[in-house]
Parts: C-alpha cells; sequence; structure tokens
C-alpha cells in the first residue's frame, strides 16, 4: 500500500519530468497546492495528459497496481480531482485503498 | 522489409493474431525479426521463441491495460502496434440484432481505441511508435448487408485520423490499410457471388495477397515514414 507521502513523490517526479523539458523560468512548482488543470494551471493539455500518463505509468509498471487515472469515476466529481497535486494524491490514495 | 533485420528488436503488438491475416501478419514480424506480442481471446497454436501469446478480450478497459502493463515489464516498449481483431456479422438491416452490432462496435471500434490509448502511452516514453488498424474496403463501397461493420470500419478509420493529430507530437504516427478481398475466415463469412461481384468492380479485379497487405504495413511502419499519419492506402483501388 502506497502512503501519501511515496504518492506525492511519485507526481513530484512526473512534474520533474515536465520541467526538464521547461526553460528555467518556467519552472513548476512541486508543491501539495499546485494547480494542474484549470485556470490556474500551469501546464498546457499536452503537458497535463504527459503528467496523468506519467503518474499512472509509475503506479502500474512501477508499483503493479491495475488503477486508471481517468476513468468515469474521475470524470463524474463534482470536485475534479486534477485540480492540484493534493487532490490527485488524494484521489490516487482513495484509489488504492478501494483496490484500484 | 524484405531482409530479416526489417525489425530487429522491436515489439510487435498485433490483435486478432490468432487466425487470419493477424495470424499472417504475426509470421510476417517474425520472419523479419521482431518480437511479437500475439492477441486474441483465445489461445494460439503458434510457437516462436519470439513470440508470447497473450489472451485478452480487447473491450475489456481493464484487461488491455493489464496487457500493456505485462508488456511494459516485459520489453519495456512497444514499437508497432497492427489494430487487426475485428467480428463481422453479415445480415440485412431489418434483420440486425442488436447484440451483433454492439458487438461490431465495441470490438472494431472500442477495442481498437483502448489497444491505440495504451500502446501510445509506452510509445511516447521512447518518442517513436507506429499504430496501424487495418480497415476494409466495406467502409467506403458501403455493400449491402454490412451496414454495422462498414459503419465500425468508417468510425475506425476516423479514429485514427484524430488520434494521429492527439499522438503526433509524440512522434506516434496512425494510419490505416484498408483491405479489399483477402482469403480469410472472415471473408469465407460472405456470400461467394457478392465477393466476386465486388472483386469484379475494383480498379485491379482480384483478390488481396497477404504480400499486398505486408507491403503497406512494412511502409507505414517503417522509421522513415514519420512524416506519414492519418493516411489510408485502399488495396485494390477503392475510392475512398
Amino acid at each position: 500500500m502506497l502512503t501519501s507521502d511515496e504518492i506525492e513523490t511519485i507526481i513530484y517526479t512526473a512534474i520533474g519530468a515536465l520541467n526538464a523539458e521547461r526553460e528555467p523560468n518556467d519552472q513548476i512548482p512541486a508543491t501539495p497546492t499546485t494547480a494542474l488543470f484549470g485556470v490556474d494551471a500551469m501546464l498546457d493539455s499536452l503537458s497535463f495528459v504527459s503528467l496523468i500518463t506519467d503518474v499512472e505509468a509509475a503506479l502500474n509498471v512501477d508499483h503493479g497496481l491495475n488503477i486508471s487515472l481517468a476513468d468515469d469515476r474521475a470524470m463524474s466529481r463534482p470536485e475534479s480531482p486534477y485540480d492540484t497535486v493534493a487532490t490527485l494524491r488524494d484521489y490516487i490514495l482513495e484509489l488504492t485503498e478501494g483496490g484500484g | 522489409m524484405s531482409d530479416a533485420a526489417g525489425y530487429a528488436d522491436q515489439v510487435v503488438v498485433v490483435t486478432g493474431a490468432s487466425r487470419g491475416l493477424g495470424r499472417l501478419l504475426t509470421e510476417h514480424f517474425l520472419r523479419n525479426g521482431a518480437y511479437v506480442v500475439g492477441v486474441s481471446r483465445g489461445q494460439s497454436d503458434l510457437a516462436h521463441a519470439r513470440y508470447a501469446h497473450r489472451p485478452c478480450d480487447i473491450t475489456d478497459e481493464r484487461a488491455v491495460r493489464d496487457l500493456f502493463i505485462g508488456i511494459a515489464r516485459a520489453h519495456g516498449r512497444v514499437d508497432v502496434v497492427i489494430n487487426n481483431a475485428a467480428v463481422l456479422t453479415s445480415i440485412h438491416a431489418m434483420l440486425m440484432p442488436a447484440a451483433r452490432a454492439d458487438e461490431m462496435l465495441r470490438t472494431n471500434v472500442l477495442g481498437t481505441l483502448l489497444v491505440a490509448r495504451e500502446a501510445a502511452k509506452l510509445m511516447r516514453k521512447r518518442s517513436f511508435g507506429r499504430i496501424i488498424a487495418i480497415g476494409s474496403m466495406a467502409s467506403t463501397l458501403e455493400p449491402v448487408g454490412d451496414s454495422m461493420y462498414a459503419a465500425s470500419k468508417a468510425a475506425s478509420m476516423t479514429l485514427s485520423g484524430v488520434l494521429a493529430k492527439e499522438f503526433g507530437s509524440y512522434g506516434i504516427t496512425v494510419n490505416t490499410v484498408a483491405v479489399s478481398a483477402l482469403e480469410t475466415d472472415m471473408l469465407r463469412q460472405l456470400p461467394r457471388a457478392k465477393v466476386d461481384a465486388v472483386v469484379a468492380g475494383l480498379p485491379l479485379p482480384r483478390l488481396a495477397t497477404p504480400d499486398d497487405v505486408f507491403n503497406v504495413i512494412d511502409f507505414f511502419a517503417s522509421p522513415r515514414s514519420s512524416y506519414v499519419t492519418a493516411q489510408t492506402v485502399f488495396l485494390g483501388g477503392v475510392h475512398s
């Protein structure tokens, strides 16, 4: 079972991969409140897709969890799990605790 | 790709690999040096050092994800995907059972999307990928009796066009080979007179051969075809 901190680390690793491709003055901060999706987000749609697929791949391949981060549950929530690092972390925690 | 090194070290996924065109394509890739992961709902009797068969229902989202998690762990990459799996029920629309129509949409369209989606996630990491759908002349000839099959194949072509746009920036191309009549189990489900009439109307009025298909597949799969995407090649000269 992954802890909240471990999940956050996975998300930060994915943000780090995005930052490696960005200019020094355009880095995405690795903090729980960093906006990932919506008007406040620094990520464009391609960067957002890359982030989600990188996190999903880490969960699937490195941790053996068959989890989709873009399933019906995620799409149909009144509060999007993609809003910030913290909401994504909490959603992943919920999925892993519920067995995916 | 006539030399044995044509696909050396590449990982190729073929759906519908246990029989028909999928089996022929699987053998073609193996002859040319690829590691092939063959996918079908059942087992395969094909034995080869570079062949792994993975039973999977491609309309089952979780199963498809599992399939590609396994491929990522075993190989860490996918170079080429052949979206070949398809089902066909040929019957007058007034008699078409909804369950058969639904099965064609699920396998021929949804399954194609799920396989392409999971493959693209892996391909993205290496900024290289070739996704090739097996289309059909039915999508444009619209033969009587093939309402849902033709519609599903037209949908698959449109799907490939959109995927080509969405995946292009990752170095992934998405194309379609629209096969005319090829001697397979699927073709044998159709009345022979109907097949003969369709073939007679083609600019090149003969059945397709496996090599006709391999030729276009090899072109789309080639690393040199990095500037070729969102294309459909109709074998036999069918007009789009």
